[in-house]
């Protein structure tokens, strides 16, 4: 009971204690997609601002209720990328992409069989979500889903692109300079 | 345990001391504490999971410890007898550039379909099946196109322990094979793994060896995709002098059309699974017909399964699947599955879903005249309505009607209903009531896994609260507060928009989870 008690406030304090400039970062990561190719994160960062992974699972209710949600964001945002990793084992990951495709997404799918990502980002359990940049800073992140959970997504997402707009790119900061 | 605190304080501290500072040296993890305490006789349970990975440039340690006190009994067959709890602790160290990854320590790893190697952990359901050793990734990325891929690993069990004496003696179980994958063009790959894996057999010195070859070819173009895997085994077992052949064959064909698909599986395992391979069933809606270490020599099944999209709002799935006990390719006396479900989501314009459903499991062994196992029936309905920004509302019900043939074919009814609200997704409040007119034996400790006999008793209904908090400390960092009172039937819960297996328990919760 003691070693519980001082791992949880030793955790917690170290949590809230990190600075806000300290970002916590995407490991590493090659993971197969549905059609068998390796994709790392930097493939997917190179097209999007920002990127969304939802952990999800065949078997799981309310992941398939978030990546509905999630999923109607992509409309709205243009910079915005949406990435499905589904933690389905050896067992269950031949039906992720039929499901997929069935239901008309068009998001980038990985398959997490081994656990390798989920493990990398300390992830305790489906459904849990990131808002991760195209620098590979997770911005946000959040265990579980709800309905009204995307809402805190939403706020987040434009919260991301206005202070970029806020940022001026570094060319242009060259320009000026020049 | 010192030691363990020790390796988890330095990373987290370097970690938060470093990250910012530099852009190659980083930190993540969670930490998850749970504590249970029974209602009827005061009886208490904690539980700690801390996972934590730190990378430097290139390369990486993670550590994975778990703590309970006091011990889970589902380790009772596997771990070390220790009164004061248990203290599992795994390890890695990892190397990664655009073509390695090399990983050296605790690791998990399937090679193709699982058929001739699969090395992971479930703790749902007792298995332990991790290596400790090494494994290696390499891809083949040629003029910007990806050719393939190769692998190679060896490793002994993880955690498997058997005690001599009075003390502990890791096992000698062993595993080696290797993967490569070929992609001559982009519509089609090959593959093919060996697996070569010595397993000790339990309280003896005597070794079963197994070795594991398959092979698999598989393509696609834009309306279908198609996989096909064929594996045979060959074991020795020293103890019984006996040599055992077998061999199996798993395959899927998906068809897709805009905004729908098909797919449908086929498996013929004969005498193929050993320890560390444990070959996909056909399952629908993550009901695996068999379990995960299912001792039956052979299995035939199929599976047929649809999903589609055909109207914005409108959202349909539905699947059949049918599985049975084989010796070669006979049908043999023993347990038959059959299973079935549809399911329906409308999105209504003001912001209310409705999705309706039906399921069908027939679980039986017929044995001449007699049958046991059970058929259940299940319809549901699911509603939720966001009224207002910030807040949303939902509601659940199932109504499971079972026949019991074990019980002489008797007919029991099971009830379920959930109500959930959510305010700005910080706050979370979940009821959930059960109830059935079977008395239905009821585990008195939380930690065992469905199906693992030590004390019942007998309870027929359940009423569980749940309030969950979400606190965002700053701009990442994640805790989840959560404080449950009441009593649950245990199983596959959705609780607070999180899936998990959980034990039947009557009493208080309280949960931490922080990541980092």
């Amino acid at each position: 009971m003691r070693t519980v008690t001082t791992l949880t406030l030793v955790s917690a304090m170290l949590a809230a204690a990190v600075p806000a400039w300290a970002a916590k970062t995407m490991p590493k990561f090659y993971l197969q997609d549905v059609d068998g190719k390796k994709r790392a994160f930097e493939d997917v960062a190179a097209q999007y601002e920002l990127v969304a992974f939802v952990f999800w699972g065949t078997g799981c209710a309310p992941c398939k209720e978030q990546l509905i949600e999630t999923n109607k964001l992509l409309d709205e945002y243009k910079g915005l990328g949406l990435v499905a990793v589904s933690t389905d084992t050896a067992r269950t990951s031949s039906q992720v992409k039929s499901y997929i495709k069935g239901q008309g997404y068009e998001f980038e799918t990985l398959l997490d069989v081994d656990g390798d990502l989920q493990r990398g980002l300390g992830i305790p359990g489906i459904p849990y979500s990131l808002l991760v940049a195209s620098d590979g800073d997770i911005v946000w992140e959040h265990s579980g889903y709800r309905r009204g959970d995307e809402r805190k997504m939403k706020e987040e997402i434009d919260k991301f692109f206005a202070e970029r707009e806020k940022k001026p790119a570094p060319d242009e900061d060259v320009t000026q300079e020049g | 345990m010192q030691r363990v605190t020790v390796v988890f304080l330095l990373t987290a501290a370097a970690g938060a001391g470093a990250v910012g500072i530099t852009d190659w040296l980083h930190v993540n993890g969670t930490n998850k504490a749970v504590y249970l305490r029974q209602r009827e006789d005061g009886h208490r349970w904690t539980w700690d999971i801390l996972q934590t990975e730190l990378w430097a440039w290139r390369f990486a340690v993670g550590v994975e410890a778990e703590f309970d006190h006091p011990r889970r009994p589902v380790y009772e067959r596997q771990f070390i007898p220790d009164p004061e709890g248990n203290e599992l602790v795994q390890r890695y160290g990892r190397y990664r550039d655009d073509v390695f990854d090399v990983r050296a320590g605790t690791y998990d790893k399937t090679l193709g379909k699982g058929l001739t190697l699969r090395s992971y952990e479930d703790r749902d359901f007792g298995v332990y099946q991790r290596l400790d050793g090494a494994l290696g990734d390499a891809r083949v990325p040629v003029g910007g196109r990806e050719w393939g891929d190769v692998t190679a690993l060896w490793g002994r069990n993880a955690q498997e322990k058997e005690i001599e004496e009075g003390k502990p003696k890791p096992q000698r179980d062993l595993a080696a094979g290797g993967q490569l994958t070929v992609r001559p063009f982009d519509f089609v790959y090959v593959t093919g793994s060996a697996a070569r894996a010595e397993i000790e057999n339990a309280g003896t010195k005597e070794m079963e060896e197994n070795k594991l070859y398959a092979g698999g070819l598989g393509g696609g173009w834009r309306y279908f995709d198609i996989y096909g895997e064929y594996a045979t085994r060959r074991s020795y077992d020293t103890q019984f002098k006996e040599d055992v052949r077998g061999r199996g064959f798993y395959g899927i064909l998906s068809g897709y059309l805009p905004r729908s698909s098909v797919s449908v599986e086929y498996k013929l395992y004969d005498n193929l699974a050993y320890a560390y391979n444990n070959p996909p069933p056909v399952s629908v809606d993550q009901y695996m017909i068999t379990g995960p270490t299912s001792p039956t020599p052979g299995e035939w099944g199929y599976l047929v399964q649809v999903s589609a999209n055909p109207l914005r709002e409108v959202r349909l799935r539905g699947g059949y699947s049918y599985a049975d006990d084989r010796v070669g390719e006979q049908k043999v006396i023993g347990e038959e599955v059959e299973q079935s479900f549809a399911k329906l989501r409308y999105d209504f314009p003001w912001p209310v879903v409705i999705e309706g459903g039906y399921e069908y499991l027939g679980k039986l062994n017929i044995i001449g005249e007699d049958k046991s196992g059970d058929i259940r029936r299940t319809p549901s309905l699911m509603v939720s309505w966001t009224p207002w920004n910030d807040h949303s509302f939902s509601a659940d019900f199932e109504r499971e009607r079972r026949t019991d043939y074990t019980a002489g074919g008797r007919t029991f009814i099971y009830n379920r209903a959930n109500a959930g609200y959510t305010y700005s997704s910080w706050l979370g409040l979940t009821l959930s009531y059960e109830d059935t007119d079977q008395k239905t034996q009821e585990s008195v400790n939380p930690w065992e896994p469905p199906g693992v006999p030590r004390v019942y008793r007998y309870k027929n209904n359940w009423l569980w609260g749940e309030v969950r908090i979400t606190w965002y400390s700053s701009t990442f960092q994640n805790h989840v507060f959560t404080v449950g009172y009441g009593s649950r039937r245990g199983g596959r819960v959705c609780s607070s928009g999180v899936c998990q297996q959980e034990a039947a328990f009557s009493g208080l919760k309280v949960a931490l989870e922080s990541s980092f």
